[in-house]
């Protein structure tokens, strides 16, 4: 992960139309699209770390995540001659992980309360180790990141999910919207208002003191 | 640690949120999901039933509605017990030159031709046409003699009454 990612994500933007201009994509496209699996499969590569971001932004889980990114996968590979502007893969493949990636967490949390298991779909050990903290970046102790971290967790569905998503840095708002099927403008509202959440949780938490 | 600067707070934040969709290099990965690709099929070769199910209950459809053009001599009418329309119209087809045999809505010919056959001496139809009116027989009397009338039913006449006749202006319209 980049430095600039890890310090400012929120404003580290990827431009969703990176490869708008790129007739690289074009042609693994229509090299994929008469079967071609190793076009198929750089196209992928380009994409995976976004991929694998996206879908663990719905389920929490690195396994499910990278199971989900697989599903999603076969399903664009098999859904390829639908993709009208091969300029759109990105957009059009991460929307794809993002379905495959909810239907699992559905799936996740239908068997955890089956089973009434007390461990969490997404309850993931936040690690920070030492050499993470650069002069650049805010040093936080663990105490505030295991705090931090627990709170985004608690956060209802439809605030954390755009939240995380934007948190990635692999997505403008709009791409957001798009994922997730709501305006952009309640995207932007949601985000907003999951950080205000946050930062009042944290408060009653005894850290920091919200705005 | 209590983060007094709201700033370093947001900062925070995103750091720790960033971390936590954060996910480790897989070299391999791809690689793995192009092994487990399946075979890829044509988009339209799923449909190919499907078309060909549509074509022919489209060329049904074609064959249902034009039987009666393509083979008019095999129409039957149920209740017809076994007598071919056309065969009862064809004699009067045969005898009307210039009288098409109709197996279209007449809608569709107005333009084509009229709507009944031209009237000439040649084409009259005589098979249609009424029996001869039998000529009058003449009224013949032998004698009005009184001798000539039968005795047992005497003739009576009876007075004939003749009510007033209304002369004046009053009784004519004023038409």
């Amino acid at each position: 992960m980049s430095l600039a990612e890890l310090t400012l994500p929120m404003l580290t933007m990827a431009a969703a139309d990176e490869a708008a201009a790129d007739p690289e994509v074009v042609r693994l496209v229509s090299l994929a699209r008469t079967g071609d699996r190793a076009a198929f499969g750089r196209l992928i590569e380009r994409h995976l770390t976004a991929a694998r971001r996206v879908a663990l932004a719905a389920v929490g889980q690195p396994s499910d995540a990278d199971e989900a990114v697989q599903e999603a996968s076969v399903a664009a590979w098999r859904r390829l001659d639908g993709l009208n502007d091969p300029n759109a893969f990105r957009g059009w493949f991460l929307r794809i992980v993002w379905r495959k990636a909810i239907d699992r967490r559905r799936s996740l949390r239908s068997w955890f309360d089956r089973f009434s298991s007390t461990i969490g779909d997404d309850e993931r050990p936040i690690e920070f180790a030492a050499s993470d903290a650069t002069p650049d970046q805010i040093l936080i102790s663990r105490e505030l990141a295991t705090a931090i971290a627990q709170v985004v967790r608690s956060l209802p569905r439809k605030l954390r999910d755009p939240f995380l998503l934007a948190a990635s840095g692999d997505h403008r708002y709009e791409d957001i919207a798009t994922m997730l099927g709501t305006p952009l403008g309640t995207v932007k509202w949601r985000i907003a208002e999951a950080r205000r959440m946050i930062r009042i949780k944290l408060d009653h938490l005894g850290h920091g003191d919200p705005r | 640690m209590s983060t007094s600067n709201p700033d370093q707070l947001d900062a925070a934040i995103d750091q720790v949120a960033a971390r936590m969709v954060a996910v480790g290099d897989d070299g391999e990965m791809s690689l793995r999901i192009v092994s487990a690709l399946p075979e890829r099929t044509s988009r339209l070769r799923w449909l190919i039933p499907q078309f060909a199910a549509i074509g022919a209950l489209v060329i049904a459809a074609f064959l249902w509605t034009t039987r009666n053009d393509s083979a008019p001599e095999t129409a039957m009418l149920p209740s017809s017990a076994g007598t071919s329309v056309i065969a009862l119209a064809s004699p009067v087809a045969a005898n009307e030159p210039g009288t098409a045999l109709r197996t279209m809505p007449l809608e569709r010919l107005e333009g084509l031709e009229r709507m009944e056959p031209t009237v000439s001496a040649e084409n009259v139809d005589h098979e249609r046409s009424l029996p001869a009116i039998a000529a009058m027989r003449s009224l013949a009397f032998d004698s009005l003699a009184p001798v000539s009338l039968p005795e047992d039913a005497p003739l009576t006449l009876e007075p004939l009454a003749i009510a007033d006749l209304p002369l004046t202006a009053d009784g004519f319209s004023p038409r």
